[in-house]
């Protein structure tokens, strides 16, 4: 075998990359509940829900910029949030409000995040892990 | 510096910029740039220097992939070609294709988006709420001026709640409109974050306040029977929101219901008011918590008046899908054709009306007496028909909005009674798990009050004899509803459940029609007190019989389901909880239970004996062979014996060799703690009800501060009946909602001492009355009833007992079956679900 091939070998192999893959998708699956739950406190923009999920109580749900931003885009696509620019010291901001879907679709996001996190952490307790 | 530091950014959002197609650049870009000059001015502590300026870009990622992410967000894969190339910059890679022309979706132009503050959007509330509240008390006439102020009070209670409750969690309102909203809608709009949500614990709530309020209307002056019927439907509409995805579709009937639903028990109110019958029996009481009910339904009204307008605007409708599904069915080489739901929906009707007549005909000659009032029957059932054609056209609305397609596969081989009695498929849809939940417990609630009676009631009649065979076809019939729970059905069981329902439709008329019937030589106390309670539980269920009696002529020739067509069994999930746990703890359970049953029993005996002795106040004045002193002797008998009994059928259980047959012997104890909950509860309603005037006159005592009322009735012993009530249904009550809607998951640590500490303080008091109740009976009907009500506290010992024990062992069959809901497994001891463990 190669060298090349070895390395290859070597890097789909390494479990490491499986675990910060998962992380990572965990982290973008919960992200869309998280803005939600932010927004639905009140109107808010973009730049406010990251210092939100910044908090040192929340470091568990921090994404890149570069995720956060089009998934705002997305969930106003999608219905579940409205945006309109506002006008703030000079620059305009996208400021976000949660529809009236959006506010039953979270409903709905919120049984299922219990579901999914009740049945999980019977898994692991019936495992002895937990 | 700032400038320099500008340029980085500039820089990094032309790379960006050129990745992006030009129908979002602009857009993205201008988001962009303020994200990042925010963030990098925060991190520089409001300093915007280069290294703060590169390292916030470089922590936005490459300018691909920033591109790619918002390209993906706001182009959405059925919206946009990807061919389409049309970009700006320096990156085109690709040939020149012209830009497809967009077919977005051009935004709403919304509202300037104020924010309003909290006291404006409270304000708003109780102005729109003081409109309804007005709206609604008009036809409440004088007691309008009772009630309207007390629920304006409260709305401004409930606002004030919501008012600290925003400011507190920081919630600002913000309340947004289009310009092509209507007026009314732009002004009767809500900031869609102000109101809280009614979620659980709130539907729970309400369920049960309208649980109780039925139980104490029954129990009322019959003028406000007239409010059940609207209560019931609110229950039926409450649960097509529930289990439907779409609960926004339900909006409207559920705006109408709730307002007739406040218009008629305010017009129910005033008319107590007016005739003055506000002192019978516990008016005064249901009167109180109709109030508190209607005050509820006040500020859900309040709240949903804004969806009355509800835009579903880019919703997937459910009839597209049903149309989806059904119309894969509609095959070229399919028997039969389309079918109008219209016609279909007409002859349900005729053939509602022409049972209706049938039975009234098959009860006519049996009438005996030449008394006018025994062919009042006939106006009860003329009663049912609006009812049935209300019911047939909703099922027919329901059909219509949902798509189905409805199917006549008729041919001219079917018999003349198959192709009279059949509808075309999709006319009647499949009875929901509420509905024939529903009618399981109205099934028992009648089969108990018919036992009873026929137990009751002393001398053998024509009544007696009535009761006894409807108590056979009622009992006959719940077990018909119980196999059509856990096995498939077949068509001679159909046919089964079909001639009983007709018969049961024919006795029961036949039993109205005697409590009607004055010439008769029914005892006056058994038609005064019973009929209300016969008659108003009847009257839904016969409703629903008819219903069901037409909408099951299918059945009679095919299979209720596809599987059990094909023989196929419907095969319960197999539980993963670790078997040997449970196994382990279930036996560590059950080992104790013997001794749980003789601890529980000796307390219940002792304190009953202690309760009855001082009621008869025989330890003041000790005469042996009194009349009390035998009513003391008969209910310790019957104390005792039901103790022995039960000690003697778990020790006898406990013979059974094997763990698994003590297992599934669990199954069946539930089932019979949910029905043993049913029987309690009707045999409390019956005891009350019939015994009120006098469970009211024992205080005596008391009437010389009540000289200025009409009738001297003491509002002591309507303080007891009523605290006695809601002790003796409290707990059945709270195992029914759970047995009817399974939603009570998080009550399961909550109801278990619940339940427990009620069922104590309701043995106390039961001895409590019943002691009493002796002491004071002479010459009432309490001579009468007293076996009833030592029955009734014999009863009450077993249910206490089989409850604490069984109470564990369902906790276990959760852990058994995967989950701790209580209520789901009380719904499956009922309807169906096996309880074999598994052996492997």
């Amino acid at each position: 075998m190669s060298i090349g091939g070895e390395g290859m070998a070597k890097e789909t192999q390494n479990p490491e990359l499986e675990y910060q893959q998962w992380k990572l998708e965990v982290r973008r699956g919960a992200l869309s509940l998280a803005i939600l739950a932010v927004i639905s406190a009140g109107q808010s923009y973009g730049y406010d829900i990251m210092k939100k999920l910044s908090e040192e109580k929340f470091n568990a749900l921090q994404v890149e910029p570069s995720t956060t931003y089009p998934l705002l885009r997305r969930l106003e696509r999608r219905g579940m949030l409205e945006g309109h620019k506002v006008e703030f010291e000079g620059r305009m901001r996208r400021h976000y409000y949660i529809t009236r879907d959006g506010r039953k679709y979270l409903d709905r996001m919120v049984e299922s995040w219990k579901d999914l996190s009740s049945q999980l952490v019977l898994l692991l307790q019936e495992a002895e892990l937990l | 510096m700032i400038e320099e530091a500008l340029t980085v950014i500039e820089n990094y959002l032309s790379l960006v910029r050129g990745y992006l197609p030009d129908r979002i650049a602009i857009d993205v870009i201008e988001e962009l740039r303020a994200y990042i000059i925010e963030a990098a001015e925060e991190e520089g502590k409001g300093v915007l220097s280069v290294e703060v300026a590169k390292r916030t870009v470089a922590r936005f990622g490459a300018p691909s992939e920033v591109a790619e992410e918002y390209k993906e967000s706001m182009m959405l894969a059925d919206d946009e070609d990807p061919s389409d190339t049309s970009y700006s910059g320096t990156h085109l890679t690709q040939g020149n294709p012209p830009s497809k022309a967009s077919t977005e979706m051009v935004p709403r132009e919304i509202d300037t988006g104020r924010s309003i503050s909290n006291i404006e959007a409270c304000f708003h509330f109780i102005f729109v709420a003081s409109i309804l509240i007005s709206l609604t008390a008009l036809p409440a006439g004088i007691y309008a001026l009772i009630v309207a102020p007390i629920q304006f009070v409260l709305i401004m209670v409930f606002s004030l709640w919501i008012f600290f409750k925003n400011t507190t969690k920081g919630i600002q309102p913000s309340k947004r409109s289009y310009e092509d909203w209507p007026t009314l809608q732009r002004y009767f709009s809500f900031p869609s974050n102000f109101l809280p949500e009614f979620g659980h614990e709130g539907f729970i709530i309400e369920s049960f306040l309208s649980a109780l309020c039925i139980v104490l209307i029954l129990l009322s002056h019959p003028i406000l029977y007239a409010i059940i019927p609207f209560l019931l439907v609110r229950y039926w509409i409450m649960e097509l929101r529930a289990s439907d995805r779409d609960s926004s579709s339900y909006v409207r009937s559920d705006f109408i219901v709730e307002l007739f639903t406040i218009l008629i028990i305010n017009f129910s109110l005033q008319l107590v008011v007016l005739t003055g019958f506000y002192w019978t029996y516990i008016t005064p009481i249901a009167s109180i918590f109709l109030g508190v009910l209607n005050t509820f339904l006040v500020v859900r009204l309040t709240a949903i008046v804004p969806d009355l307008w509800i835009d579903r605007e880019g919703m997937l409708d459910d009839s597209e899908l049903e149309s989806t599904s059904s119309s894969s069915e509609v095959t070229t080489d399919r028997k039969g054709r389309p079918a109008d739901l219209g016609l279909s929906t007409l002859k349900a009707i005729g053939m509602s009306i022409l049972w209706t007549a049938l039975i009234a005909f098959s009860i006519l000659p049996l009438i005996r007496s030449s008394n006018y009032n025994s062919y009042l029957f006939v106006y009860v059932l003329l009663m049912q028909i609006p009812a049935l054609i209300g019911l047939q056209l909703g099922n027919s609305a329901r059909a219509k909005r949902k798509g189905t397609i409805i199917w006549d596969d008729s041919d001219s081989l079917w018999s003349f009674a198959r192709r009279l009695l059949s509808f075309p498929k999709g006319v009647f849809l499949e009875q929901s798990a509420f509905v024939l939940r529903l009618d399981l417990l109205f099934t028992l609630l009648l089969l108990v009050a018919s036992c009873s009676i026929t137990i009751a009631y002393p001398f053998p009649s024509l009544i007696v004899y009535s009761l006894f065979v409807f108590a056979t076809l009622m009992g006959v019939r719940f077990i018909l509803l119980d196999q059509r729970w856990k096995s498939p059905s077949t068509i001679a069981r159909n046919r089964a459940e079909y001639i009983i329902n007709i018969l049961i439709l024919c006795t029961g008329t036949y039993i109205i029609s005697m409590f009607f019937d004055t010439g008769n030589s029914m005892l006056t106390w058994v038609r005064i007190a019973l009929s209300p309670y016969f008659i108003t539980i009847w009257l839904p269920l016969s409703i629903y019989l008819l219903f069901s009696t037409v909408a099951r002529g299918n059945s009679l020739w095919v299979y209720s389901t596809h599987e059990a067509a094909l023989g196929k069994r419907t095969e319960e999930p197999v539980p993963s909880a670790s078997r040997s746990k449970v196994l382990s703890e279930i036996r560590e359970a059950y080992e104790s239970s013997l001794g749980q049953v003789v601890g529980w029993g000796l307390v219940i005996v002792i304190i009953s004996g202690i309760i009855i002795l001082l009621g008869h106040q025989v330890l003041a004045t000790p005469m042996l062979f009194t009349y009390g002193f035998g009513l003391i002797l008969l209910s310790g008998l019957f104390i005792i014996g039901g103790f022995l009994l039960i000690t003697i059928y778990f020790i006898w259980r406990r013979s059974k060799a094997g763990l698994e047959a003590h297992l599934q012997v669990i199954g069946k104890r539930t089932k019979a703690e949910s029905l043993l909950d049913l029987l309690f509860a009707s045999v409390a309603c019956f005891f009350v009800f019939t015994n009120i005037t006098d469970l009211i006159e024992f205080s005596r005592a008391y009437e010389t501060y009540m000289a200025n009322l009409t009738n001297a009735h003491a509002p002591i012993g309507i303080v007891v009946s009523v605290v006695y009530l809601i002790l003796v249904l409290s707990t059945p009550i709270l195992r029914i909602i759970a047995d009817l809607g399974g939603i009570v998951s998080w009550m399961e640590e909550f109801s278990t001492k619940t339940i427990r500490l009620s069922s104590i303080f309701t043995l106390i008091f039961t001895g409590l009355v019943v002691g009493m109740s002796a002491f004071v009976g002479e010459g009432t009907i309490f001579e009468v009833n007293i076996s009833g009500a030592t029955g009734f506290l014999l009863i009450l010992a077993v249910a206490l007992i089989w409850q604490t024990i069984t109470s564990r062992f369902r906790l276990l069959q959760g852990l058994e079956h995967g989950s701790k809901d209580e209520g789901t497994n009380l719904i499956e001891d009922l309807g169906h679900g096996k309880f074999e463990i598994p052996t492997n």
